[in-house]
């Protein structure tokens, strides 16, 4: 069987670790991007079936990158938000965001969601 | 018996009944007199009318008629009343002449009496007339100067008042059916507007619009005499549109013959300011305990979270990734504990560790310690240190700290290859101080973000706590210094320090 592409775009490098561990595990290839930017690129190349988007990243707007994403055709993107950006995630989900998931984030939930 | 024979027998009863009549019959005037007085009056009267009744001598009722009408018009006597005086000594002498005297000699001497009489009246009310007349003119002229007198005053203490309303600082006003009918300068400085074009406009194109309300309520209730609170605090409107907190007090009044509002009105934006800063001081020191128990109540927790997990990182033998998971957990938690000890140090009351410092050297100190992460992004550190700066005390430590913050920040931010400026002064001012600059080639702070860049929790950075540069305001300002932030051209951030220079004895 061939694996399921999934992009994690997460600035927090410990985070992106851990989440790639795990996905790697549970036998998915997984590629990670550290910002906006490359998160774009790669998901061009990369072409996943699942993004992992953190709406929070330095170098851009997570809400406008989410756009772009969905411009490009990528589905199936799901954001991860902090607990207090209920405004942003309710925005998120409108611009067509597949699900999110609060941090911090439980893994369990994480797998049943992909 | 002849004439001059019965008025000297008759002497002591004719002045006798003389006064007494003149005390009960004539007026409460005469009555109210003493009758020592009375004595006085009427027995030189009485010599008087002896003198042309004997001896046709007519000038001692001449003098008699002036000294009596200089005393009785100061008495505020009527010229009836005195007549009547002078008349009496006809109803006196009457019933005494005919059994005295024979029928010739009687009527030539009734007409004597008639003609002494006729002639002391005559000539006291001619001369009483023309004194009281004096006497009206003298007031008239006392009255009219007196007037000239008191207008002056009013003029006087109207431009006294006058001045004071121009050169108060607070605005004072007039309003009349909601028109201004009076504003001084400082009132039309409040507004932007010229006394011109104040005169006359509507009060309520004065107030802002959320103010309208309250204040209109307040002048409606001035208007029906009702008591409202002392002071009505509101958004006053300028010519430019800006609300801008104003306080007025008003009250009712008669201005030019007609009711109106006068008020007085200043203007309390520095007020405010003042007020909002207490608020936000004590907000912080709030914010400052609390950050305190929480960063307590977090630091024992985790610390024993650290502890089991490096002996298990140490004890065991993983599989696969799980012995770099342990590790990304061990490493976290040491994040956490960094930022828990940023939190507490942001709390902690300063103590300041004095000992001679010179400036100069300790940045040099900084950038040896940071040597590292400015060699990796490739940044051109340039130094401008002014010369023969004096040690100062000040607490090395906490010094260095704080340069190390706005160092780390700047190196932060910068791309490879940028470029950072540090240049220390010396300042006269009142007092000596040093004044440290540092700058940076980077993107800068947005204008919204520059005011608050020295509040705690305050941060652009992801990763950052916001405590840095507040850190680095709290040192400077236990110090006793000043910290600025400010933009760049084209662009980057510069902070400045100011230290005062205490000297090392």
């Amino acid at each position: 069987m061939k694996s399921k592409r999934i992009l994690i775009i997460d600035d927090e490098r410990s985070l992106l670790e851990t989440l790639e561990m795990f996905l790697t595990e549970k036998g998915y290839a997984v590629q990670c991007a550290l910002s906006a930017k490359e998160g774009l690129v790669q998901s061009s190349i990369f072409n996943p079936h699942v993004i992992i988007l953190d709406i929070r990243l330095p170098d851009m707007n997570g809400l406008d990158v989410l756009q772009e994403l969905i411009q490009n055709g990528k589905k199936n993107i799901i954001i991860i938000t902090a607990f207090h950006d209920m405004d942003i995630t309710i925005k998120a989900v409108k611009l067509g965001a597949f699900d999110y998931i609060p941090k911090p984030i439980d893994v369990e939930e994480l797998e049943r969601v992909i | 018996m002849d004439l001059r024979e019965t008025l000297e027998k008759y002497h002591r009863r004719i002045v006798d009944e003389w006064i007494h009549r003149l005390h009960t019959e004539v007026s409460d005037r005469y009555c109210a007199r003493p009758l020592d007085e009375l004595f006085l009056t009427v027995s030189k009267a009485n010599e008087a009318n002896y003198a042309i009744l004997i001896q046709n001598d007519f000038s001692k009722i001449n003098d008699h008629i002036r000294w009596i009408t200089n005393l009785r018009l100061q008495g505020g006597f009527s010229l009836s009343e005195v007549q009547n005086a002078y008349e009496l000594y006809r109803t006196v002498l009457l019933p005494i002449l005919p059994n005295e005297l024979d029928e010739k000699n009687l009527l030539d001497t009734l007409n004597r009496m008639n003609y002494c009489l006729f002639y002391t009246i005559t000539r006291f009310s001619n001369y009483f007339q023309s004194l009281h007349e004096k006497h009206i003119r003298e007031y008239a002229q006392n009255l009219e100067s007196e007037v000239e007198k008191r207008t002056k005053e009013l003029i006087e203490s109207e431009s006294k008042y006058r001045i004071l309303i121009e050169e108060i600082n607070d605005g004072y006003f007039v309003i009349q059916n909601g028109i201004i009918v009076f504003a001084n300068q400082a009132f039309c400085n409040m507004h932007g507007f010229t006394p011109k074009e104040i005169i006359g406009k509507p009060y309520i194109e004065l107030i802002a619009p959320e103010s309208l309300k309250k204040v209109t309520n307040v002048y409606e209730k001035v208007a029906r005499g009702e008591n409202t609170e002392d002071v009505l605090t509101y958004f006053r409107r300028h010519k430019s549109s800006v609300p801008l907190p104003t306080e007025n007090k008003i009250k009712s009044i008669r201005y030019q013959g007609e009711y109106a509002v006068a008020g007085i009105c200043r203007d309390i934006t520095e007020r405010i300011e003042t007020e909002r800063r207490i608020r936000e001081s004590e907000r912080l020191a709030h914010i400052g305990k609390l950050t305190t128990s929480l960063a307590h109540e977090i630091r024992n927790p985790l610390s024993s979270v650290k502890m089991n997990s490096q002996i298990i990182l140490k004890n065991l033998k993983f599989r696969g990734n799980d012995k770099r998971r342990m590790e990304i957990i061990v490493n976290e938690i040491s994040r956490l504990e960094r930022i828990l000890d940023e939190m507490l140090d942001f709390a902690k009351p300063i103590k300041l560790n004095l000992e001679p410092v010179s400036l100069n050297y300790a940045i040099d100190s900084c950038l040896e310690i940071l040597e590292a992460k400015i060699r990796e992004k490739k940044i051109t550190v340039k130094k401008f240190y002014g010369k023969g700066l004096p040690s100062t005390l000040a607490d090395r430590e906490r010094l260095e700290q704080a340069i190390i913050n706005i160092l780390l920040n700047a190196i932060e931010v910068l791309s490879e290859g940028g470029q950072i400026e540090i240049s220390t002064n010396l300042w006269r001012m009142e007092n000596q101080v040093i004044k440290v600059e540092i700058s940076d080639d980077g993107p800068g702070i947005s204008l919204d973000d520059l005011p608050y860049v020295f509040d705690p929790f305050f941060s652009n950075k992801k990763k950052g706590t916001g405590l840095g540069l507040s850190n680095v305001k709290k040192v400077i300002e236990a110090h006793g210094g000043k910290v600025a932030a400010l933009l760049r051209n084209p662009h980057g951030t510069q902070i400045s320090l100011i230290l005062p220079v205490r000297e090392v004895k």
